[in-house]
């Protein structure tokens, strides 16, 4: 028995030797083997030139494939969008510098993933590339490994993505301290959805959709229909929750930060500013508007199939639905999106971009970080793009894609876009939802308080002090705790 | 191999020893130990806090409200689970030609993932458009109104785990020796009887057990509200332990989400100790 047992450990030793040196030689890229590599290849060089004149001059990294491990958020339509876009990079862009690109869902959230390694201090299992909401950006951009695409322009190496492509409101949404964090890739903006056939029985305008709050309460009004007491079609389905109203808010006068330093993007938010500013107590005036037509459905119960089996004649949601609302209607009805209604005619800040952007991490291995700047710059580059956005619905951020024939035609053959590539072109890039970190207390609390208005359980001045004194209480823990 | 002696038992524990100590009892131990500091939101350790992270929990309505919605959530699932899926077993237990079918069709709720069965049910709820309301002649908005809310949430639940507690029940039921339920059919006792004085005296160690793991599995359960309704409407159906979620992920307040999860496991502490003692009096071991 004792023979046996030494045999085996003996054995096991040795297979864990020979396993310990298959590792070495793969994963730990020796400098002086890539320069050795170069030195030899005038000698192949010569003999390829020899073969096939004129040779083309290679740009890959190394002469190894380098591998990228590419964490996302996407799941169905969308993520076979991504996929098709990856395999395409694999094959054209990543074939020539050597890349293979290898993409993996991690779950809807992926900055809590990257958060929960980097409190382990495991930056080994931490990906090359990964695709975030934009409200991770300021615990990201803290991370070690953490690498800004302002850092990797700065330096102006292996540049395909010039910086000005970036539409300015795409990236302010991903900038931090000055600094862009992030590539921006599925953006989206919010609209207003409604429905052609509705206004016209209602005899409103379908080509001219209300453009302030005040102008949709007069429309709600007409399109809500009833039996006896109770309402059949509303006229208006939306859920004001945080997304909506910084929308609602930011885009007052010129611009609304919605909290201090610069809505949380020049440092760490504290407080709330649109309390002190009079900017929240303006919205809700005008919300009470629609609140009193009667014909205001203030929770989503399936804010998409209600839309499309005509129980709303208008929603306000994500442009990121319009694929899905297309499936779902199909050619049952006419419809259309608009810009967000203003809360005052002669405002002129617009929306935010919502969505998500592409951070990279430097492991430490030179190639590998050229390798994932080169695949970030690409998900942000014209192709990767088109093919992205026409597929799952999300709104180019490459400026240069929209003076192309192919979009032209996209666009000209998607109508629905349009209105949410003009809000967003036309929006001031100051208009972005705020860096506020505890993003999902702020959110139910706004819910919990527009709610309680709708339903009539509380009035105006108690909505708008909840609102501004439970947001600055969370803000005010957050910074106690956390303040340099 | 004589030589190992006594330590040859604690040699074919370690692995589930080890196992436990690494992902259990450390990570909890550690958990507690934080309880007691300021922690920031990049994990790191800042000051000594003393109690004020539970006096902070504790102080705070939505956990206060958590507490309460758990509470109510637990009493209304784990006992009907448990008590629709022991009348289905008594109804089952006799074996038929079709009875792999309907035995299927019982414990096929179990095989049904979270997140496809609370999507199913959100239409079904849907108070414009859904079954639920169509059939009962309704127009309630079962899970967007805070009166309706936890209850549908509980319904849910319920439907969810008939199928493990049925299957679990069936076999406990099949176990029972089928002299005792002649004995009682020629004493004339009727089903009532024989279920309650016979059956369930005999399968209680089963019943103990369902009991037990329905009850820690709803108090820490946190699914539902992610998927359904991120704890609303108006906090209804925020749990304990979705309370806690939203405290780490969502606000980035680790030093609430960790004094939620030390409370939340007192709870279940108190929940499995209170059962322990249904065990002395109602679970016969023969």
């Amino acid at each position: 028995m004792k023979r046996f047992i030494s045999l085996l450990m003996a054995a096991i030793m040795i297979l864990s030797l020979a396993a310990c040196g298959a590792k070495d030689t793969g994963e730990v890229k020796e400098p002086e083997s890539t320069e050795t590599a170069q030195e030899v290849q005038p000698e192949a060089d010569s003999q390829q030139e020899e073969a096939q004149e004129p040779a083309e001059e290679s740009k890959r990294i190394s002469d190894a494939d380098i591998e990228i491990s590419f964490w996302h958020h996407m799941e169905g339509t969308n993520a076979n969008a991504l996929e098709t876009v990856c395999n395409n990079f694999n094959d054209t862009v990543g074939k020539e510098y050597g890349i293979i690109v290898t993409p993996s869902f991690q779950g809807t959230n992926t900055a809590e993933k990257l958060n929960t390694l980097a409190q382990a201090g495991d930056w080994v299992n931490f990906p090359d590339i990964c695709q975030v909401a934009s409200a991770g950006i300021p615990t990201i951009s803290g991370y070690d490994l953490f690498v800004s695409p302002e850092e990797m322009y700065a330096k102006g190496e292996n540049i395909i993505l010039p910086r000005e492509s970036i539409i300015a409101n795409n990236a302010r949404t991903f900038t931090y301290k000055d600094e862009l964090c992030a590539i921006p890739f599925s953006n989206s903006t919010i609209l207003l959805y409604y429905n052609k056939g509705l206004f016209e029985a209602a005899g409103l305008d379908p080509e001219n959709p209300p453009k302030t709050i005040a102008e949709m309460a007069e429309a709600i009004e007409k399109l809500t229909q009833k039996d006896g007491d109770e309402v059949t079609t509303y006229g208006l389905n939306v859920q004001v929750k945080r997304y909506q109203l910084v929308n609602w808010v930011g885009g007052e006068g010129e611009y609304n930060f919605i909290g201090d330093n610069e809505g949380g993007r020049a440092g760490l938010m504290s407080k709330v500013t649109f309390g002190e500013d009079g900017t929240l107590m303006t919205y809700l005036d005008e919300w009470e508007k629609v609140i009193a037509t009667g014909g205001y459905k203030p929770v989503e119960d399936n804010i998409n199939e209600e839309f499309a089996m005509e129980l709303s004649a208008m929603a306000i949601m994500s442009s990121a639905r319009i694929g899905k609302l297309k499936d779902l209607i199909g050619d049952e009805f006419e419809w259309g999106t608009a810009p967000l209604p203003k809360v005052n005619a002669s405002d002129k800040g617009g929306t935010a971009v919502g969505g998500s952007g592409i951070v990279m991490f430097d492991k430490g291995d030179a190639d590998e970080l050229t390798a994932t700047w080169i695949f970030q710059q690409y998900l942000g580059g014209e192709d990767a793009q088109y093919d992205f956005c026409t597929a799952s619905g999300y709104i180019p951020m490459n400026k240069d894609l929209y003076e192309t024939e192919k979009m032209k035609t996209y666009m000209a053959e998607n109508p629905e876009i349009v209105a949410a590539v003009d809000q967003l072109l036309a929006s001031n890039p100051n208009v972005q939802e705020p860096f506020d970190i505890v993003t999902g207390d702020i959110n139910s609390i706004i819910d919990e308080e527009m709610v309680a208005f709708a339903q009539g359980e509380q009035d105006k001045q108690t909505t708008h002090d909840n609102i501004v004194n439970k947001c600055n209480q969370k803000l005010a823990d957050y910074v106690k705790v956390n303040a340099e | 191999m004589k030589k190992l002696g006594k330590i040859e038992p604690y040699i074919y524990l370690s692995p589930a020893l080890i196992y436990f100590a690494v992902f259990s009892f450390y990570p909890f131990l550690r958990t507690i130990g934080l309880t007691f500091f300021t922690v920031s939101a990049d994990g790191k350790v800042k000051a000594f806090a003393g109690l004020d992270n539970y006096i902070h929990v504790l102080t705070d309505p939505a956990f206060l409200r958590s507490i309460w919605n758990t509470l109510v959530y637990v009493i209304l699932a784990s006992p009907l689970a448990i008590f629709i899926a022991l009348i289905l077993a008594v109804l089952a237990n006799k074996k038929t030609r079709i009875s792999s079918i309907y035995e299927t069709m019982f414990s096929l709720t179990m095989a049904m993932s979270m997140s496809v069965t609370a999507m199913i049910f959100k239409i079904m709820y849907n108070p414009n458009v859904g079954l639920i309301n169509k059939l009962l002649g309704t127009k309630i908005n079962w899970l967007n109104d805070a009166k309706y809310a936890m209850v549908s949430m509980s319904f849910i639940s319920v439907w969810m785990n008939i199928g493990f507690n049925f299957l679990f029940l069936l076999a406990a039921i099949r176990g029972v020796p089928g002299e005792l339920l002649e004995s009682a059919d020629i004493d004339g006792a009727s089903l009532y009887k024989k279920v309650t004085k016979v059956i369930l005296p005999m399968i209680s160690p089963t019943v103990f057990f369902l009991i037990c793991t329905s009850l820690a599995k709803n108090i820490i359960m946190a699914g539902l509200p992610i998927i359904l309704t991120e704890g609303g409407p108006k906090g209804s159906t925020s749990t304990m332990i979705y309370y806690m979620y939203k405290q780490a992920f969502g606000n980035m307040s680790y030093n609430d989400a960790y004094a939620a999860a030390v409370i939340t496991f007192i709870f279940t502490l108190i929940a499995t100790l209170i059962s322990f003692s249904f065990e002395k009096k109602g679970v016969h071991y023969s």
